[in-house]
């Protein structure tokens, strides 16, 4: 592709251009008038020349008639003799050098008196001369064409003036013509010309072309004057443009012809488009000059600042731009502006680009974590289900003084360990389940507030900023405290030494993405902040990594930031920190906002001892210990268990026992067939009939696809044997109201 | 810089120049007495060969190339004469068209063989010059054949048996040779030139003189080779003193000046006479149309003959443009048959053509025979 030409040369060009076409219009019109009016002069000096010249010619022809009348009038008076005209004839004769002879013919045409004389004169029949039959015919004067005197070696012509007796003759020498010719030449190299009706040249400014009697009827101008028009125009002749004029010589009908060379004519009209050309070539070069200066002007600029924006795209966010100041029009100000302006929010998205991918590195990062421990935590509550149950059962089992029994406490105590550490990961790998409603937060943080304390310690001034009115908020209020225990153990091992606590609650509005952030809706902030020693850069980076820990070993688990980081994200919230050494720490939890008003709490789960029942429970799960512990416990506790391996095999059970069964405790988790699917078979079987699902993984995936049946309640493993009890005797007796009042309890799926 | 710049500027103008130029002219001589005592015959000549070098340029010149007319006045003068065949060979011409009397003819001849280039005469005549291997070709048929033609009608129509003749000597090669031939001829047909005067045409000149002296012999008739102007007034002197005699005149004398000037003394006049101008065949209607539109004036068989001899040589030219090519194409194609389609050149490069013998009657020419 064709490279365009640079600004600097298009803005030359361009200035030379404006400034050169109306200097080359000016001058082309100039020129234009100034040849029109040269030649409009020309013309008429010449039309002027030539009837000037036509006059004289025609004066002198007039004076020559007059003498010749005179002879003639004279001839015919009765009285007069021969002798007496002839007098009046030498007269004449002797008066006038063009006179070359005056002849006196009887009415036949013959000779009978000619001066000079001569012997063979007298008698000579001039009857076949044209110009004599012409004037015997008209009995008008008439002039004969000119012709070349063998006797002068000039041109003479004929004039003859008929009378009732006959006719005098005159013979002219045209001399007299031919200096009118040169005289009029020789007038700045004009040319003029006596031309005979046919064409010969009479009088011309080079003799020779008379003496050879050259015709002239081959000039267009003299053309056009023979055939009646007198005229002024311009011709070609001999290679050369000329500018002439024609008028005739009214006696004769001879023509006479001013011309000029055009190269002559127009030799003003040349200097002064020479001068033009010099003028024309200065101001082109005074033209290109300036456009140069003003289009270095112009572009400097705009050069500082595309060599600014390739250094920028290079990545030099900090190059300097060149200052407004220096700008050449205000145009290219507001350009460096906007540039500037650019070149900021350019700077500003990286940042937050970077940003961004900082916070996609460490979220890809804590999904993998997240992944990693959901699976361990999988695995592990069935481990811990088994191991309490068993433990549970064993316990149940001692006599109260057994010497054992601390043992078994010392296994439970540990399993429970176990579970919370469990529980942790889960919340930290977001697929524990979450009780969400919409909470008032400062109500919560004030629910807690006592708690906090406690963990905080003496030494540390804890001071909540609430809001007076409510701060809803979608979420769990339980991970809710959670998150502000956490945050708070945290802030306190920041400060050893003691320090302020700040809780502060607030709404945060919405923002959409400026500067490259990602967008984030109306949220309710929980922010807290502390004056503890701070961070450094490097630790903020890792801080809600799993087991990032700046604590000595043994003081925590490195589990508290990231569990918080984890329940925000659960929330669809966010957690920003920030933190200076020796500058404390400023924690802020955001959780999306809610427009209505917070739910009542639920009331508090009444205090119940094991219960226990007869019914026949059927109990699906793959793993044999876990299997194993929960039929013990069911059947400990009075219950009928039918035991699964599998999904398939569930429901062939209940399909077996189907009038027996009233309840059912499902693994979520199994082969062949998993125990959604199993308990959706089953209700389908058996609408209302109560199942209990339970897992050691999230139930929001199963939520979220809507897969959990109405039927079912879920379970967290580890489930302990108490726990399973209560539960399964919870739904049992609302399954069995439920049968009470058949019209108004129909379930219904979700 | 100003120097590179201005180069290649130059160059393209002299390309464009070269590009625009027209096909380089080819030179043709012209010789004539354009002045001087003879001036009609060159003047009339000179016409023809630029009417006829007009209309080959006006239809493209010759394979593209305009010829140029560079014409010359011999002034009837030998030295004259001379330096002006030299001046145009110098020049370049490819060929001469000239000159128009046979006395100037003889004193250039002898250049134009040296030269090799080719004199391509309209008019003259002189058996002298007839029937050599020269570079001489002319359009007008020898004197002898005018002799010839006019003493076989006087015996078949006019028997005269004495005969004065009056001739001019300034155009003597011509002259002389037209009385030699006819008086042999005469003799044969049983008459005889009984007395020849002679007198040279110039200022101030006495004819009666020499009318006189032929009148005195008592001639039936009376042979007056001169031009025009001369014929007609010697006519005139023989006119006033005898009113029967026949008057002979040369087809030197035969053009309108000789009726204009000659007046009544011209009627019945014999003359030979080589293209009967008043002729119907088309080229000769175009030529004379041509002629009269553009030099005012009819034309006369120098006119003709000036015009055939251009339009003879511009063929020749097309077959080889060179003087050498320029003889050979007209001596062997011989393809121009003129402006009357009866003429032709033989070997030797003379011209035969049908020879006519005319009078004035009326103050118009008509031919006879």
């Amino acid at each position: 592709m064709r490279r365009p030409w640079s600004l600097r040369l298009q803005l030359g060009a361009s200035a030379a251009v404006v400034a050169l076409v109306p200097a080359l219009l000016v001058s082309g019109v100039a020129a234009w008038l100034g040849g029109r009016y040269v030649r409009d002069q020309v013309a008429a000096r010449n039309e002027g020349l030539a009837e000037a010249v036509s006059g004289e010619v025609d004066e002198f022809l007039q004076g020559q008639l007059i003498q010749v009348e005179e002879v003639a009038m004279a001839s015919r008076h009765r009285g007069l003799e021969l002798d007496e005209v002839g007098h009046l004839m030498h007269f004449n004769l002797g008066a006038n050098p063009a006179m070359q002879r005056l002849l006196l013919l009887d009415r036949g045409g013959q000779v009978i008196y000619g001066l000079p004389k001569s012997e063979d004169l007298v008698g000579t029949d001039l009857s076949g001369e044209p110009f004599v039959r012409e004037a015997v015919a008209s009995g008008q004067p008439t002039w004969s064409s000119p012709t070349m005197s063998l006797s002068t070696g000039r041109p003479a012509v004929s004039l003859v003036v008929p009378t009732l007796g006959g006719m005098a003759i005159g013979y002219l020498d045209l001399s007299a013509i031919q200096e009118v010719a040169a005289r009029t030449s020789m007038a700045r190299g004009a040319v003029a010309a006596v031309v005979a009706r046919d064409g010969t040249l009479i009088a011309h400014a080079d003799p020779r072309l008379v003496a050879e009697q050259v015709n002239a009827n081959d000039v267009p101008l003299v053309r056009q004057g023979l055939a009646g028009r007198e005229a002024t125009a311009e011709f070609e002749q001999g290679g050369e443009r000329w500018l002439g004029s024609v008028r005739r010589v009214p006696s004769t009908g001879w023509l006479v012809m001013v011309a000029e060379p055009e190269a002559l004519a127009h030799a003003p009209v040349r200097h002064l488009q020479r001068v033009m050309v010099a003028a024309f070539a200065l101001a082109a070069a005074a033209a290109a000059l300036l456009g140069v200066l003003m289009a270095r002007r112009l572009v400097a600029p705009i050069e500082a600042l595309s060599s600014a924006a390739r250094q920028v795209a290079g990545g030099e966010h900090d190059r300097a731009l060149p200052g407004h100041g220096a700008a050449s029009c205000r145009e290219v100000d507001e350009l460096a502006r906007s540039f500037e302006r650019m070149v900021a929010a350019v700077r500003s998205r990286e940042e937050a680009l970077g940003r961004s991918q900082m916070q996609l590195y460490h979220a890809q990062k804590l999904e993998a974590v997240g992944r990693l421990a959901g699976g361990v935590a999988h695995d592990f509550n069935n481990l811990l289900t088994a191991i309490v149950g068993f433990a549970s059962l064993l316990k149940e089992e001692m006599r109260p003084d057994d010497p054992e029994r601390g043992t078994v406490d010392a296994i439970l105590q540990s399993a429970h360990r176990g579970a919370h550490l469990t529980k942790s990961l889960l919340a930290y790998s977001r697929k524990q389940v979450l009780q969400r409603r919409p909470v008032d937060v400062a109500e919560v943080i004030r629910g807690v507030e006592r708690l906090l304390h406690r963990v905080i310690g003496e030494d540390v001034e804890l001071r909540l900023e609430l809001p007076a009115g409510p701060l809803v908020a979608v979420a769990d209020p339980s991970q809710l405290e959670q998150v502000l225990l956490n945050l708070c153990t945290n802030a306190r091992d920041a400060m050893p030494s003691g320090g302020r606590l700040r809780i502060v609650a607030g709404r945060a509005p919405a923002t959409e993405g400026a500067g490259g952030g990602p967008a984030r809706p109306a949220s309710v902030a929980i922010t807290v902040i502390d004056t503890g020693r701070g961070m450094a850069p490097e630790e903020l980076e890792r801080i809600f990594e799993p087991f990032f820990t700046t604590k000595e070993p043994g003081k925590g688990t490195g589990l508290g930031l990231a569990i918080v980081y984890g329940i925000a994200r659960q929330h669809g919230g966010d957690v920003e920190v920030e933190s200076e050494p020796g500058r404390g720490t400023t924690m802020r939890v955001l959780l999306p906002a809610h427009e209505g008003p917070a739910d009542a709490p639920p009331a508090p789960a009444p205090v119940r001892s094991a219960p226990r029942g007869r019914e026949t429970v059927l109990l699906a799960e793959d793993e044999p210990l876990v299997r194993e512990a929960l039929r013990r416990a069911l059947a400990g506790a009075g219950y009928e268990v039918i035991v699964a391996a599998d999904g398939d095999e569930a429901v062939a059970r209940f399909e077996a026992h189907r009038d027996r069964i009233a309840a059912c405790v499902l693994d979520v988790v199994m082969p062949r067939r998993n125990g959604l699917e199993a308990a959706e078979a089953i209700t389908r079987a058996c609408p209302g009939l109560p199942v209990l699902l339970a897992s050691g993984y999230a139930a929001d995936a199963l939520e979220e696809r809507g897969l959990l049946p109405a039927e079912a309640t879920f379970i967290t493993k580890p489930v302990t044997p108490a726990d399973l009890l209560a539960t399964l005797r919870k739904r049992l007796d609302e399954a069995s109201s439920a049968r009470a009042r058949p019209a108004t309890a129909a379930p219904t799926r979700r | 810089m100003r120097r590179h710049a201005v180069r290649p500027v130059a160059l393209l103008l002299l390309l464009a120049a070269a590009g625009c130029r027209p096909s380089q002219p080819i030179p043709v001589g012209f010789v004539a007495g354009l002045t001087g005592r003879h001036y009609d015959l060159g003047i009339s000549s000179r016409n023809g060969a630029t009417l006829a070098v007009e209309e080959l340029n006006a239809a493209g010149g010759v394979e593209g190339r305009p010829l140029e007319l560079r014409v010359r006045d011999d002034r009837q003068d030998p030295q004259a004469a001379r330096e002006a065949v030299t001046g145009l060979i110098g020049e370049g011409v490819v060929a001469i068209v000239g000159h128009v009397t046979s006395t100037m003819a003889v004193e250039t001849l002898p250049i134009a063989d040296r030269e090799h280039v080719l004199m391509l005469s309209p008019t003259v005549s002189s058996a002298a010059l007839a029937g050599r291997d020269d570079w001489l070709v002319t359009l007008h048929p020898s004197t002898a054949v005018a002799a010839h033609a006019v003493a076989a009608w006087l015996s078949a129509h006019r028997p005269v048996h004495r005969v004065a003749a009056i001739i001019d000597l300034s155009n003597r090669a011509f002259s002389e040779s037209w009385r030699d031939q006819f008086a042999g001829q005469l003799q044969e047909h049983g008459g005889e030139l009984i007395r020849s005067i002679a007198f040279t045409s110039g200022e101030g000149v006495m004819l009666r003189t020499p009318v006189a002296e032929a009148l005195d012999a008592q001639p039936d008739a009376v042979l007056v080779i001169a031009n025009a102007l001369d014929t007609a007034a010697l006519c005139q002197l023989i006119r006033r003193r005898s009113a029967d005699v026949l008057i002979l005149g040369s087809d030197w004398g035969f053009t309108q000046d000789v009726i204009a000037h000659g007046g009544q003394a011209v009627e019945g006049a014999i003359f030979t006479q080589r293209i009967d101008l008043e002729a119907r065949e088309p080229d000769l209607v175009r030529f004379r149309q041509a002629y009269v539109a553009r030099f005012g004036r009819p034309a006369d068989f120098a006119a003709a003959q000036s015009y055939e001899a251009v339009q003879m040589l511009a063929r020749a030219l097309r077959r080889d443009p060179t003087r050498e090519g320029v003889r050979r194409a007209i001596l062997q194609a011989n393809d121009y048959a003129g402006l009357r389609g009866d003429l032709r050149i033989d070997a030797t490069g003379d011209a035969q053509r049908r020879q006519l013998i005319s009078t004035i009657r009326g103050g118009r020419i008509m031919v006879l025979e």
